[in-house]
């Protein structure tokens, strides 16, 4: 169907390509502003900076262990768009989707409370923290990795602690080209062949949305903590957190498609914490 | 009657989002759209060595495209595209040349990908023409310039819907009104490029095996003329092509195509004997892809002919481009387009009816070209606001060897957006 039209109604027409293209941007801008805002919200940025120094030789502490379950329905992911017959690679497709467990993309981490509430990151950095640096706690991956396989960031989820450096290694037979422009941390990896490796080292905690180039249906989320309380839930839903020092805490369940969880939590001195979350 | 078009017009880009709101509830993950809004404006006509001049054009240019992708079984796979565009600057005898257009599907197909140790796919429906490599990346958030290769831009002076009464005709055609610049394409039945934004009906198989790829099609018109399901005109024609990875990043690839490309409406006026089976089109085609790191650099060429009614020659034409582009941050890259055109010299000095050259526009037309050779150097600089947001800027010099009007420069820019439409439509 070709429609012809004059010079008064391009006029018009023109008026509503310019509407509807700002309608797009206004409507995506504002649910990624929300989103950004509630993760924003949920980052660790209220816990208290972690002081290196402090020895935890003495500190009784204790763990939450507990499992989590998503009850709420998570929006699936949108399939990949495939146009053209690939020039390259092995497989003639772009891939099926493939079942996800999306337990494993579920963030467990502690949040401080403070007898004002929840502190926040300003507040944060006048509490007196006697929290301990390094609890032998669930990351003891030396340097972690999000794996390019198949066309599918792997993990799509990662947590990690300020300093850390990831790797990115490139598992499939042709080219991956790593980027992100979050204000957390932007980086542009170039494109490099299976069998490489390149990483990054972040520094600063906030989200890091993480995407290919050439493969615009990848992402992956780097969930950066200026402290070591957090985990990822294995695949029936348990998790381990700690040790941590006795205390008030909010354990926060956060998942990138769900409303967060919060839940307050007492640690004591030695026993396991039970703790069961609903997202 | 222009209420009525405009309604007409909106019903269409309605359309294309209504229908996708059930799809997306009862699909779930089997099913994307995705959206790519572009709006931008050139200013054409610039002469060499000045800004602008009161004969320079402002023009303003949109599109909004939507693509589907469905994954119906496992092996089965639907794709959809469909486009509104807005384009001016194309002022010529041609009134497509400037004009606002809906078309509810520029590609609709259904690819079946059969479980065989040996890569193959099969694909039925209207498609993208598998001809050249510049097809694959045409889309504005793909594309680091915001012009399109001269081989897929530039119109010649061949036409699909006139014939010519020999080459005294032909060659006026020359000196014929068009587009100011090459920013803006035009598509149909009118001058032709050497390879047009072809989206053609037919079926098509394809892989790549190991380190080769492959593909050959079937399709209803020729790659400089594309016509829809429907359109008189349509001939049965082949299109193929393949290539090799020599290593991941280097590519090398060729095409090849043969088969008519006179419009159905010129029938009436074929000289007697002949039917539009007897004038076709041939192309090869030559293309080179090296990326390594921020680097990436893309050639391709074309070595075509025409094959015209009272022309006793068949109407030959190559070009090339030669594209570099280099991402310096995260954020910035800036991309150069090197294109060249070259027409072969005629050899035939009267028409079959008997016209000799006049004497007051060519002594001779043996040794004349039937276009002017012309050359384009694009450059630009890209921005990449968010992952989804990209400004991009370019300036575009254009030359016709001997051409008449030198006025040929242009500078443009355009800002694009992606966006996941189950994004908008979905409640996050």
């Amino acid at each position: 169907m070709k429609v012809q039209i004059d010079s008064r109604g391009r006029n018009a027409l023109l008026s509503t390509l310019l509407a509807i293209f700002n309608l797009c941007l206004a409507w995506t801008w504002l649910a990624e502003v929300v989103s950004s805002n509630l993760s924003t919200e949920l980052l660790p940025w209220s816990l208290p900076a972690v002081r290196a120094e402090t020895n935890t030789a003495h500190m009784p502490a204790s763990e939450i262990r507990g499992t989590v379950r998503i009850q709420s329905r998570i929006q699936p992911k949108s399939m990949a768009i495939s146009i053209y017959s690939r020039r390259s690679g092995p497989s003639a497709n772009a891939p099926a989707p493939s079942p996800v467990n999306e337990v494993e993309n579920v963030v467990l981490y502690l949040e401080k409370n403070t007898h004002h509430g929840v502190s926040s990151f300003a507040e944060s950095q006048a509490v007196d923290a006697t929290l301990p640096a390094t609890p032998a706690t669930v990351h003891s991956q030396p340097r972690p990795s999000i794996r390019q396989i198949n066309e599918t960031f792997l993990p799509h989820v990662l947590p990690i602690k300020t300093g850390t450096s990831v790797e990115f290694p490139n598992g499939d037979p042709f080219f991956h080209n790593v980027f992100s422009l979050s204000s957390t941390k932007s980086f542009d990896l170039g494109r490099y062949p299976q069998g490489q490796i390149r990483w990054v080292r972040f520094d600063k905690p906030g989200i890091v949305k993480v995407f290919c180039h050439i493969h615009s249906h990848m992402s992956a989320v780097i969930l950066v903590f200026d402290h070591p309380y957090f985990t990822v839930p294995n695949n029936k839903g348990e998790f381990v957190l700690g040790p941590i020092p006795q205390g008030s805490y909010t354990l926060v369940g956060w998942h990138e498609r769900l409303k967060p969880v919060r839940q307050h939590v007492s640690v004591g001195d030695h026993e396991p914490l039970a703790v069961n979350l609903v997202l | 009657m222009l209420r009525f078009k405009l309604v007409k017009f909106l019903l269409t880009l309605s359309f294309d989002l209504v229908w996708t709101v059930p799809a997306l509830l009862w699909a779930g993950e089997r099913i994307g759209f995705e959206g790519i809004a572009d709006l931008g404006f050139t200013r054409s006509g610039i002469p060499y060595g000045a800004p602008s001049t009161p004969d320079s054009q402002t023009n303003v240019n949109g599109q909004f495209i939507l693509l589907g992708s469905f994954q119906i079984t496992g092996s089965l796979y639907g794709f959809y595209e469909g486009r509104v565009s807005h384009q001016e600057g194309l002022e010529g005898s041609d009134p497509r040349l400037q004009q606002t257009q809906g078309t509810p599907v520029v590609q609709g197909y259904i690819r079946y990908t059969p479980k065989l140790p040996w890569s193959l796919a099969l694909q039925a429906g209207k498609f993208g023409t598998p001809f050249g490599e510049f097809l694959t990346r045409n889309y504005p958030q793909d594309n680091p310039l915001i012009g399109a290769p001269l081989i897929y831009s530039y119109q010649t002076t061949v036409p699909a819907n006139i014939i010519p009464y020999g080459p005294e005709s032909l060659l006026k055609y020359r000196y014929r009104p068009r587009a100011s610049q090459t920013y803006n394409l035009g598509t149909g039945g009118g001058w032709l490029p050497l390879i047009n934004y072809a989206y053609p009906t037919g079926v098509m198989v394809y892989g790549n095996p190991r380190t080769f790829d492959y593909r050959f099609a079937v399709v209803n018109s020729s790659i400089a003329n594309p016509l829809d399901l429907g359109e008189p005109g349509q001939r049965i024609q082949w299109v193929g092509g393949g290539g090799c990875t020599i290593v991941p990043g280097f590519r090398l690839g060729t095409s090849l195509a043969e088969g008519p490309f006179l419009s159905g409406s010129v029938g009436p006026r074929l000289p007697p004997g002949t039917s539009l089976r007897d004038y076709t089109q041939r192309a090869i085609g030559f293309d080179v892809q090296y990326t390594l790191h921020h680097f990436e650099a893309y050639a391709e060429g074309i070595f075509t002919n025409f094959n015209l009614p009272n022309i006793n020659q068949r109407l030959g034409a190559s070009g090339y481009y030669l594209e570099l582009k280099y991402t310096w941050s995260p954020r910035v890259f800036t991309a150069a387009r090197w294109n060249q055109i070259f027409f072969d010299r005629l050899r035939q000095d009267a028409s079959p009816s008997g016209n000799s050259p006049s004497p007051d526009n060519e002594a001779s037309y043996v040794g004349v070209r039937f276009d002017q050779n012309i050359n384009s150097l694009e450059f630009g600089l890209g921005i990449r606001i968010t992952h989804r947001l990209m400004a991009k800027t370019s300036y575009q010099f254009n030359r016709s060897v001997g051409g008449a009007d030198p006025k040929d420069n242009a500078f443009a820019a355009q800002l694009v957006y992606v966006f996941d439409v189950s994004n908008l439509l979905r409640i996050r």
